[in-house]
């Protein structure tokens, strides 16, 4: 079968080749949100989809590598070479799409543990860790933005995981990496600025606003590990994330 | 209104596994004062010029190399580094025989290399201090443990690189400190002992451990005086300095090394970041080399180390069967003689593990580096592709270096058994190993001089470009200093007039090894472009991409 035209259609696809298969893998990214949250499709919060960006919960990436290119995808072999052990990169050429794998591990601006509970939704990462990869980011653009906004508009916290984001997973998480925990402080501040310029109505601003502090309370509240606590007295002296670089095609 | 800003990102980016600080250790090592250094000085017994002028002076030459290779990575910071450059500015037949001769063959010649390093660092010491003296002593002497060390070495390796450059990173870090602990340890008993403890220590060690006969030190001091033993280590006579230098450069011409790994190193294209790490590796180790052997000089004595070394290798290249055997039956490791200070074993044994580091830490450097030009070689087409895969559950990528390994290992037999090729030993090549990666950064050298000029588009868009003396680009007058340097290298140790590196045209072996090996790099290319042409790929179209990433 060709590579669909729509992403979200393909997305399904490669995540039903991969289970024929017995390799667990799970959606992350803007469309993962999209799968989510219908306000993701609001003319406010709209925006494209280049790319498919899976996690893979095994570290054998070779078995990505036999399953993507038959179902129509180009490797890139150089950047594969280097990076496979933990990054995948495929093209999609006809739709101009990349399919991004992220194999084992989630190293980005900030570590995150997105595969221990990778199989909690069928398609995609759970809604908790959704939102940390986007948190995470140091350097956010537009579609992050619009992402946890969507992200956040549709979804309350709460103690599970069913169309809920579990705030104990978010606040645990950041509660062990003071690095982490500092930047998605830095990035709801972000979020809760920019979301105000956007064409959305009062109700759901504020339902966004509300949202954002109530893991800001919960982020301060949260005990915190004796790692956190270390790394906490160095402060901002030391740089506390990683900056991704842009891959260039040539 | 918003105080925040938002970034402008294409798609998923990506953290490359190496840090500027893992670059910097590779560049570090890569410029080995224990090993390499150590070794190298070593050899210099005979000549007239002094060792520390003649470390500061060929560290502002490499500098001017330091910024050469800075600009290139940053123009183009890609896996293959030297290859990738001179293919896209000089021409693919160039740039292959040049960057495969230089990063690739010729490392099978430094093989036997470091593994006689290890041996004289690792084995032989730690043998010694463990009390099995005639295990030690084999080590030290025996070609056929050589040739055990210099597989151990290979195996060693293959496994470093096969876990991956985050792993490599993380032993490359770990073997930085507990090296640089262990030279620490040794500068401390240097700086508060003296020469007469240094005398009673080595007398007492060297006859325990070694079995040396009483009286060593006077023994050698004579012993290395009738062999001719003479490098100062302060003096201004330049024309010496000079002279040592194309021996020194086995030692210090490497704080590139990494240059063909760059794809991997966060922010590579930044061009301050790449001169700072390379730059601050070879100043680091110039300052380092200048404290250790002022602290020898102090305690041991310049001229006991001096003649030490006279002693041990003019026996070691004798060819006449006529020179005595050296009353210190080991190769004179500065951090070993340093631990002669001290008789407790447990101590001696684990500084000089601890030295050990410095070995670990840098023996990949034989292998990764070149595995990245055999890719992009092969990712241009000039290699099969299979050259270019690994093996899918290690990722090890056995193809790459089985080409380094086996051939390294069949030319280790040839250099530990000394075969002779044209009536020479292959034992006297061991400065062809430095002269054919000059010749290889020539190339590069020149590249970077003409980049600014034949691939304007390119050098503009680079953050290089605002670089400027005099107006004229800064990488370009850069390469010229480095480039005469090389030059004068070459000219040194191809023509020679004063006979004293051993690697002229007249030395038939090294003729032959270096012919053969610029013949096989020509023919592979021939072959590949015809077997290419066939296929109908036009490889003159290849070298007008720049890779991807």
């Amino acid at each position: 079968m060709p590579i669909l035209p729509d992403a979200l259609d393909e997305a399904r696809r490669i995540i039903a080749a991969g289970a024929e298969q017995k390799l667990t893998l799970r959606l992350l990214g803007g469309l993962a949100i999209k799968m989510h949250s219908p306000s993701a499709n609001h003319r406010a919060l709209v925006r494209t989809y280049p790319d498919l960006d899976f996690a893979f919960a095994g570290k054998a990436g070779y078995k990505i590598e036999a399953l993507l290119p038959p179902l129509g995808y180009e490797a890139n072999q150089a950047f594969n070479l280097f990076n496979g052990a933990h990054r995948l990169l495929f093209y999609d050429t006809g739709n101009e799409r990349q399919v991004d794998v992220f194999v084992g591990s989630f190293h980005m601006c900030h570590d995150l543990p997105i595969t221990e509970r990778i199989a909690l939704d069928p398609l995609t990462l759970p809604l908790a860790e959704l939102l940390l990869t986007k948190l995470q980011i140091v350097q956010m653009n537009e579609k992050d933005i619009r992402d946890i906004c969507a992200l956040l508009l549709d979804h309350p916290f709460g103690e599970s995981d069913d169309e809920t984001i579990n705030l104990k997973r978010v606040t645990e998480v950041c509660a062990g990496d003071w690095g982490l925990w500092k930047t998605v402080n830095v990035s709801l501040v972000k979020v809760q600025e920019f979301c105000d310029a956007y064409d959305l109505d009062v109700p759901s601003k504020l339902t966004i606003i509300e949202r954002i502090n109530v893991l800001r309370l919960a982020l301060g509240d949260v005990p915190k590990t004796v790692r956190w606590k270390v790394r906490a007295a160095v402060g901002e002296k030391l740089q506390w994330y990683d900056l991704p670089e842009e891959v260039k095609r040539g | 209104m918003s105080t925040s800003t938002l970034f402008l990102r294409k798609a998923t980016g990506l953290v490359r596994s190496w840090s500027v600080f893992d670059a910097f250790i590779y560049a570090f090592f890569s410029i080995n004062l224990v090993t390499l250094g150590f070794y190298i000085i070593s050899q210099m017994w005979f000549l007239n010029g002094a060792i520390i002028p003649m470390l500061i002076l060929s560290a502002v030459f490499i500098l001017a190399e330091v910024v050469v290779y800075a600009g290139l990575i940053a123009v183009m910071p890609r896996a293959g580094g030297d290859y990738v450059w001179q293919s896209r500015i000089l021409g693919g037949g160039i740039g292959f025989v040049l960057a495969v001769t230089g990063w690739w063959f010729i490392l099978w010649l430094w093989t036997p290399l470091y593994a006689d390093m290890l041996r004289h660092i690792f084995f032989v010491p730690l043998l010694g201090i463990l009390g099995l003296q005639s295990a030690a002593i084999w080590f030290a002497w025996q070609p056929n443990a050589w040739m055990l060390v210099c597989v151990l070495m290979s195996v060693f390796v293959t496994i470093v690189i096969a876990m991956g450059m985050k792993t490599y990173a993380t032993v490359q870090k770990f073997c930085f400190w507990v090296g640089n602990a262990g030279l620490l340890i040794c500068c401390l008993f240097l700086l508060f002992g003296n020469n007469q403890a240094f005398q009673a220590g080595l007398e007492a060690n060297a006859t325990k451990l070694f079995g040396a006969a009483p009286g060593v030190y006077a023994a050698t001091m004579a012993a290395g005086q009738a062999a001719g033993g003479v490098t100062p280590l302060m003096g201004v006579d330049i024309a010496a300095i000079f002279l040592g230098m194309p021996y020194l450069v086995f030692f210090n011409l490497w704080p590139n090394w990494g240059a063909t790994l760059y794809g991997e190193v966060k922010g590579a294209d930044d061009f301050r970041r790449n001169f700072t790490g390379m730059a601050w590796a070879l100043i680091a180790t110039t300052v380092l080399a200048v404290i250790f052997f002022l602290l020898v000089a102090k305690t041991i004595g310049w001229d006991f180390l001096t003649n030490a070394n006279a002693a041990y290798w003019s026996y070691r290249w004798d060819t006449t069967g006529k020179v005595a055997a050296p009353p210190l039956d080991i190769w004179p490791y500065p951090a070993l003689l340093a631990m002669f200070l001290t008789t407790n074993p447990i101590l001696q044994f684990i500084v000089v593990l601890a030295m050990s580091m410095w070995f670990f830490g840098w023996a990949g450097t034989i292998f990764l580096s070149s595995t990245r030009v055999i890719f992009a070689a092969a990712f241009d087409r000039l290699l099969p592709e299979a050259v270019a895969t690994i093996e899918p559950r290690t990722r090890t990528p056995i193809w790459a270096l089985a080409l380094m390994v086996i051939p390294g290992l069949i030319v280790s037999a040839l250099y530990v058994y000394n075969v002779p090729i044209g009536g020479t030993g292959f034992a006297s090549l061991t400065l062809a190993s430095t002269l054919v990666i000059a010749v290889t950064y020539l190339g590069s050298t020149i590249a970077a001089i003409l980049l600014p000029f034949t691939k304007k588009d390119l050098y503009e868009a680079s953050p290089i470009a605002k670089y400027k003396i005099a107006g004229i680009p800064l990488i370009s007058v850069m390469g010229t200093i480095f480039g005469l340097f090389l030059v004068f290298l070459l000219y040194e140790w191809i023509i020679d007039p004063n006979g004293l590196y051993g690697i002229s045209y007249k030395n038939t072996a090294s003729v032959i090894f270096m012919a053969a090996m610029y013949l096989l790099a020509v023919v592979i290319y021939v072959v590949a472009k015809l077997v290419r042409k066939s296929q109908g790929v036009d490889l003159n179209l290849v070298y007008k991409e720049i890779p991807v990433e």
